[in-house]
């Protein structure tokens, strides 16, 4: 256990070192989030909601998915898997006495949490500030959107997994991952608007795949759309999800030994 | 001088060359590009199912405002994709080997990074503004086609100059790829909404510092008949472009005559 904290912990301070980088993710970050802010205070004009959604609830629902989406940019296992199978260093990687996949969410961690500490909360804080994002409707709620958020947070480093492992069969990935990440993920993540404001039927396809389960169901249980039972079930749902793409994650990467030929050298 | 044989061309036919011997790698990568470029337009049109239109601005007339951004970022893309990473030239020192080629710098650095694959970003685009030309009744007529073009032409040069100029502070900042990112997204992104929606400060910046309003909204304006659709600023597009060319090539310029290696 205390070698998947090391890398934690080291990852997290490698993090620390990229300032340009967190600069800018931060920048990027807050231009969409105040143009969002505006593009959705547009759409609703007058109206008092949408789709089961007050105003305060939409705009809260807005801010939260901008910054729950972030992960998306800093956490980079894809590339991390991607790298190492291009050169070969997943050899030893894989040679290694710690589980590559537990190490690999362990890794993952370190930049996850330097993104919650000094890239979300300042967000949520300056947001919150400036009246447009509201707290969450109870403490209940609260503990659940950051029970969802984790859970959001394992089903992305799970789907990163997935397509960064791909790089085995395929040799180059960046079509792929452009598709999933950018074509299809973002298309029902929900990180534009909610999937309540989709029609039925794309709803429905969004309701089946995981990536709603990254950035819909942590802002819609902060915005209070999903509550009580169903916010339980939405975390079932992402519960259940973190664990197929862990297990798909296992299993992928046993065929992907067997496949595994080192030049040596 | 015969462009043709221009060193640029014979340098930049050799990389799509050696880009098209990975033959899968490049469909697949296109195609992908397109469809990830298509999703913010699908986003677009599930929110305006909903609410209707906005700001006034329904749903030909959105699609309107981001194919005309679509087809000029995809048009700057193709050459200006080498510049993202110009930093690195001077980090590395790999710029002294370009200086002391028989070709002028910037033509010589652009030459190694052509990317066709943008050729299906701009298709994508040029698709969605013939459909949603036509759902908005836009006519076809001469003028303005002639004013889609300029606006496109103008726009690929917006984007393209301001990729230069970013570029070009590397002279003196030494890293700015983490500037380009921010300026190239969220430039475009603004782009893709109405100016109206935004307050005074942020329509001033789209207007006239990053005039990538000047692409979009302004000449949509006009195409589509709207109050405000006969100000001038439609046409306004090419003279930016022209203008921020000008500037960028200064600083540029600048940027190399003050420039001292890092040596090895």
């Amino acid at each position: 256990m205390s070698a998947y904290l090391t890398l934690a912990r080291k990852a997290f301070r490698r993090t620390l070192t990229y300032r340009a980088a967190f600069w800018t993710e931060l920048a990027i970050n807050l231009l969409f989030m105040v143009l969002y802010v505006y593009l959705w205070r547009a759409l609703l004009g007058d109206a008092d909601g949408a789709a089961g959604y007050d105003r305060a609830a939409i705009m809260s629902y807005v801010v939260v998915a901008q910054t729950v989406m972030t992960i998306q940019f800093t956490v980079r296992a894809t590339w991390e898997i991607e790298r190492k199978v291009r050169s070969g260093a997943i050899v030893m990687e894989l040679l290694r006495p710690i589980d590559f996949q537990a190490a690999t969410i362990a890794t993952a961690c370190g930049p996850g949490l330097h993104t919650f500490l000094f890239n979300m909360l300042p967000k949520l804080a300056l947001f919150g500030l400036a009246g447009v994002l509201s707290a969450p409707p109870s403490a209940p709620a609260a503990v659940l959107f950051v029970v969802a958020a984790l859970l959001g947070f394992l089903v992305q480093v799970g789907l990163e997994i997935l397509v960064g492992l791909s790089a085995f069969w395929l040799v180059e990935i960046r079509g792929l991952h452009m598709f999933i990440a950018w074509g299809f993920g973002a298309l029902f993540s929900g990180f534009f608007a909610p999937l309540e404001i989709y029609p039925d039927w794309l709803a429905s396809i969004g309701r089946v795949l995981p990536f709603q389960a990254v950035v819909y169901t942590p802002s819609a249980i902060w915005s209070g759309r999903l509550a009580g039972g169903d916010a339980l079930a939405a975390v079932a749902v992402q519960l259940a999800w973190a664990f197929i793409l862990v297990a798909a994650g296992r299993s992928m990467l046993a065929l992907a030994r067997r496949r595994l030929v080192s030049q040596g050298g | 001088m015969n462009v043709a044989r221009s060193p640029y061309v014979a340098l930049a036919w050799a990389f799509i060359r050696s880009r098209a011997s990975y033959r899968a790698s490049f469909i697949a990568r296109s195609i992908a590009l397109a469809c990830a470029d298509l999703t913010s337009i699908l986003l677009i049109g599930i929110v305006i199912v909903r609410f209707g239109s906005l700001a006034g601005w329904g749903w030909p007339a959105l699609a309107l405002l981001y194919a005309l951004s679509q087809i000029s970022y995809a048009v700057a893309r193709c050459v200006s994709v080498p510049l993202d990473h110009f930093d690195e030239l001077i980090v590395s020192g790999d710029l002294d080997g370009v200086l002391t080629r028989p070709t002028r710098p910037l033509f010589h650095i652009l030459a190694g990074g052509v990317e066709l694959m943008n050729v299906g970003r701009i298709a994508v685009g040029i698709t969605v503004l013939v459909v949603a030309g036509r759902a908005a009744g836009v006519r076809a007529s001469a003028g303005n086609v002639a004013l889609v073009v300029a606006s496109v032409a103008g726009g690929a040069c917006i984007l393209f100059a301001m990729t230069w100029m970013v570029a070009s502070l590397s002279f003196w900042t030494t890293r700015t790829g983490k500037l380009q990112d921010i300026v190239q997204s969220s430039s475009r992104a603004f782009a893709e909404y109405p100016l109206v929606i935004y307050p005074a400060s942020i329509r001033f910046v789209l207007t006239w510092l990053v005039p990538v309003a000047l692409v979009t909204y302004f000449p949509a304006r006009r195409l589509l008949g709207l109050p405000g659709g006969d100000s001038p600023l439609a046409f306004a597009a090419l003279p930016a472009g022209a203008l921020l060319l000008g500037a960028a090539a200064l600083l540029w310029r600048r940027g190399l005559r003050r420039y001292q290696s890092t040596g090895s």
